[in-house]
C-alpha cells in the first residue's frame, strides 16, 4: 500500500513545456498525430494545464489532477466510475463503468479535468501510458523529461522518498485547500 | 375517424422527435463548457412535470379542492400532464450523456453521495409514483361511476407520497449544482428556493395551457384555471423576483459569485437576462392578473407561454453562465470561456420538444381524462 503524490517546484520550473509534450505524445498519441486538441484548454491533447497570471507579480503554474484525498469528482460521480484506487491513493477512472455525464469535468475545482473529443469522455491525469509505467515502479511521464527536476512523484507515507523528504525540508503550499479536497499536489512557490 | 387521424399524425410527430434526438446524438460535438443546452432542457420539463402535479394535486392534502371541486375535475389532466412531461426529460438526459446505453449503470454501481444518482432514483420514484396515481384515479372513477365506492385515504396517501417524491426530486436537482464548488455562483443556498418556486411557475404556466386546450368547452373549469393557475404565475414570479435578488445581492459580496451575476446583469447575457426579466416579472404577471381579473382563457395561455419562455431562460442562465466566467487557482486569474449551442444539442432539444407536445396530446386521445370520461378498453383507455 503506497500513497502517491506529486511536487510541483515552481522555483526550478524553466517552462520548457517538456512535461505537457511528454504528457500528450504518450498518453494521447493518436491525437497528437491527427492534430486533436485538448477543447477544454485551448491547447494540445494533454493532462497538464497552464495556468499563467500575467497580471502584478506574473506566475505560471503547470498543473494536472491534484489527486485529492477528498476527491470532489469521486463524490458526484453517479455511478462510481471515478474512484480512489486504494493500493495506490491515486484517482482513477474505471471506462467500463462512465456513463460520459462529466459531471466529474463540472466538479473539479482545479479544472484538471478534459473531455476527449474523440471518445466524448472525460480524461485526467494519469494517462493509460503513464499508468503503467507507474506500475512497472518508474515515475510518470512528465516527472522523467523535466530538465530541470521541478516535478516530484513519489509516496507521501514514505518518509524516506524523495518527495517526503522535499515537503518536509521546503516550504510547500496546497491549492484551495479551504475547500477541503486535501490535495496530494505539493507546490512550492517561486 | 378524426380520432384515429389525431392519433396517427401525434405517433408520426412522435416519431420524428425520436429522429431527431438520434441525429443529434450522432452530431454532438464537445464544447468548452461541460452542460450545455441540453442540462436546462432537462431541467425545464422535470421542474414543469413536479411544479404541475404540486400545485394541482398538493392543495388537496390541506382540503382545498376549488370553491366547487373545480381541482379535482384536474387531477387527472395534471397526472397525466406531468407524468408525460418527465419523459422527454429523460430523453434529453440520455441523450446528453456520451453513453446513453450504460444508463443503467447508475442504478447497478448507485453512489449515495452523488446528488445525479439519486436524480435517476427520484425520476424514476416519480415518475412511478404519478402513473400509479393516474391509473387509480381512473379506475377509482370507473368504479364510482358503476356504483363501488372507493376508499379517498388511498387518494390521500398516493398525493402525499407524490408530494414529497415531487419536492425532493426539485430540491436534489438544485443540489446537483448547489454541491459543486467550482463555480460559486452555484454554491449558495437560495438554489433550493429557487428552484421550487421555478417549479411552481412552469407547472402553474403548463397546466394553464393544457387545460384551457382540453377542457375548452368547459366554461367552469377553464375560468377556474385562468384565475387560480393565474394567480400561481403572479405569487412565483414575485417570489422569483425576490429570490434572484437575493441570490445577487449576496453574491455581490463574493468576487467569484459575482463574476457570474455581473455577466447576466451586464455582460454578454445580459440581453437575454432583462428581455427574460421583463417578460417573466412585468408582462407576463400583468397578462396573468388580467387572466385572474376576468376569468379570461385567451391571457392565461398568453402568460402561460411567456412563463415557460422565461422559466426556461432563467434555467439556461443559471446553468450556463457560471461554466463560462470562474477564477482560476491562482488569485486574479479568471477563466472566460464561450458557449455556442451545437447543432446535435439544438436537434435533440427540439426532438425533445416535439416528443413533449406529442405525448401530451397523445394521452388526451387514449386516456380518459376529463371529469366525465370513462375507460372502456383495458381498465385505463378511453
Amino acid at each position: 500500500m503506497v500513497r502517491y503524490g506529486f511536487l510541483y517546484d515552481e522555483s526550478k520550473c524553466i517552462a520548457c513545456l517538456a512535461c505537457v509534450v511528454a504528457c500528450s505524445t504518450n498518453n494521447y498519441e493518436d491525437h497528437m498525430s491527427e492534430n486533436i486538441p485538448n477543447p477544454y484548454w485551448g491547447t494540445l491533447a494533454t493532462n497538464i494545464r497552464v495556468v499563467l497570471k500575467d497580471q502584478g507579480r506574473p506566475e505560471q503554474l503547470l498543473l494536472s489532477c491534484q489527486q485529492c484525498e477528498r476527491a470532489p469528482c469521486v463524490e458526484v460521480c453517479p455511478t462510481g466510475a471515478s474512484y480512489i484506487n486504494k493500493s495506490t491513493g491515486l484517482v482513477e477512472i474505471n471506462y467500463e463503468k462512465c456513463i460520459g455525464c462529466k459531471a466529474c469535468v463540472t466538479a473539479c475545482p482545479y479544472n484538471a479535468r478534459w473531455v476527449d473529443p474523440i471518445k466524448m469522455l472525460p480524461m485526467k491525469c494519469m494517462g493509460e501510458a503513464c499508468k503503467a509505467r507507474v506500475e512497472k515502479g518508474e515515475q510518470p511521464f512528465c516527472v522523467a523529461v523535466c530538465p530541470a527536476e521541478a516535478r516530484l512523484f513519489g509516496d507521501l507515507d514514505d518518509p524516506n522518498s524523495e518527495i517526503s523528504k522535499k515537503i518536509a525540508s521546503t516550504k510547500t503550499t496546497r491549492l484551495k485547500e479551504a475547500l477541503g479536497t486535501e490535495p496530494k499536489f505539493y507546490i512550492v512557490r517561486g | 375517424m378524426r380520432r384515429s387521424f389525431a392519433i396517427i399524425s401525434v405517433l408520426v410527430v412522435l416519431i420524428l422527435g425520436v429522429i431527431l434526438g438520434a441525429i443529434g446524438l450522432s452530431k454532438k460535438e464537445v464544447g468548452e463548457v461541460s452542460w450545455g443546452i441540453l442540462v436546462p432542457g432537462y431541467m425545464f420539463f422535470a421542474m414543469t412535470a413536479a411544479g404541475a402535479a404540486l400545485v394541482t394535486l398538493a392543495p388537496s392534502l390541506f382540503g382545498y379542492e376549488g370553491s366547487s371541486g373545480e381541482l379535482k375535475s384536474l387531477r387527472k389532466l395534471a397526472l397525466w400532464f406531468a407524468a408525460g412531461t418527465l419523459i422527454p426529460s429523460w430523453f434529453l438526459i440520455l441523450l446528453d450523456l456520451s453513453r446513453p446505453a450504460k444508463f443503467v449503470d447508475i442504478f447497478i454501481g448507485f453512489n449515495p453521495s452523488s446528488r445525479i444518482a439519486w436524480m435517476a432514483a427520484l425520476y424514476s420514484m416519480t415518475f412511478v409514483v404519478l402513473i400509479i396515481e393516474l391509473l387509480y384515479a381512473i379506475i377509482k372513477e370507473e368504479r364510482t361511476a358503476e356504483g363501488l365506492t372507493g376508499k379517498s385515504a388511498w387518494v390521500i396517501t398516493l398525493t402525499l407520497i407524490g408530494t414529497v417524491v415531487e419536492l425532493m426530486l426539485i430540491s436534489n436537482l438544485s443540489q446537483v449544482f448547489g454541491v459543486i464548488q467550482t463555480f460559486p455562483a452555484w454554491h449558495g443556498a437560495y438554489l433550493v428556493p429557487i428552484f421550487i418556486v421555478t417549479s411552481f411557475m412552469l407547472g402553474a404556466s403548463g397546466m394553464g395551457i393544457f387545460v384551457v386546450l382540453s377542457m375548452k368547452n368547459r366554461e367552469k373549469e377553464t375560468k377556474f384555471a385562468a384565475s387560480y393557475y393565474g394567480k400561481m404565475i403572479i405569487s412565483s414570479s414575485l417570489v422569483l423576483a425576490l429570490l434572484l435578488f437575493w441570490a445577487m445581492l449576496s453574491a455581490y459580496f463574493d468576487p467569484e459569485a459575482w463574476a457570474s451575476f455581473s455577466q447576466m446583469l451586464k455582460g454578454s447575457y445580459s440581453a437575454m437576462f432583462w428581455c427574460a426579466g421583463v417578460l417573466g416579472f412585468l408582462i407576463s404577471p400583468t397578462v396573468a392578473g388580467i387572466a385572474v381579473r376576468r376569468k379570461n382563457t385567451t391571457a392565461i395561455v398568453a402568460s402561460s407561454i411567456m412563463s415557460l419562455l422565461f422559466g426556461f431562460t432563467i434555467l439556461y442562465l443559471i446553468v450556463v453562465v457560471p461554466q463560462t466566467v470562474y477564477f482560476d487557482v491562482l488569485a486574479g486569474v479568471v477563466n472566460e470561456r464561450v458557449y455556442s449551442i451545437g447543432a446535435g444539442e439544438l436537434l435533440i432539444a427540439v426532438g425533445g420538444l416535439l416528443i413533449w407536445l406529442s405525448l401530451i396530446s397523445l394521452g388526451y386521445l387514449l386516456l380518459p381524462l376529463l371529469p366525465e370520461e370513462r375507460a372502456k378498453k383495458l381498465l385505463i383507455f378511453k
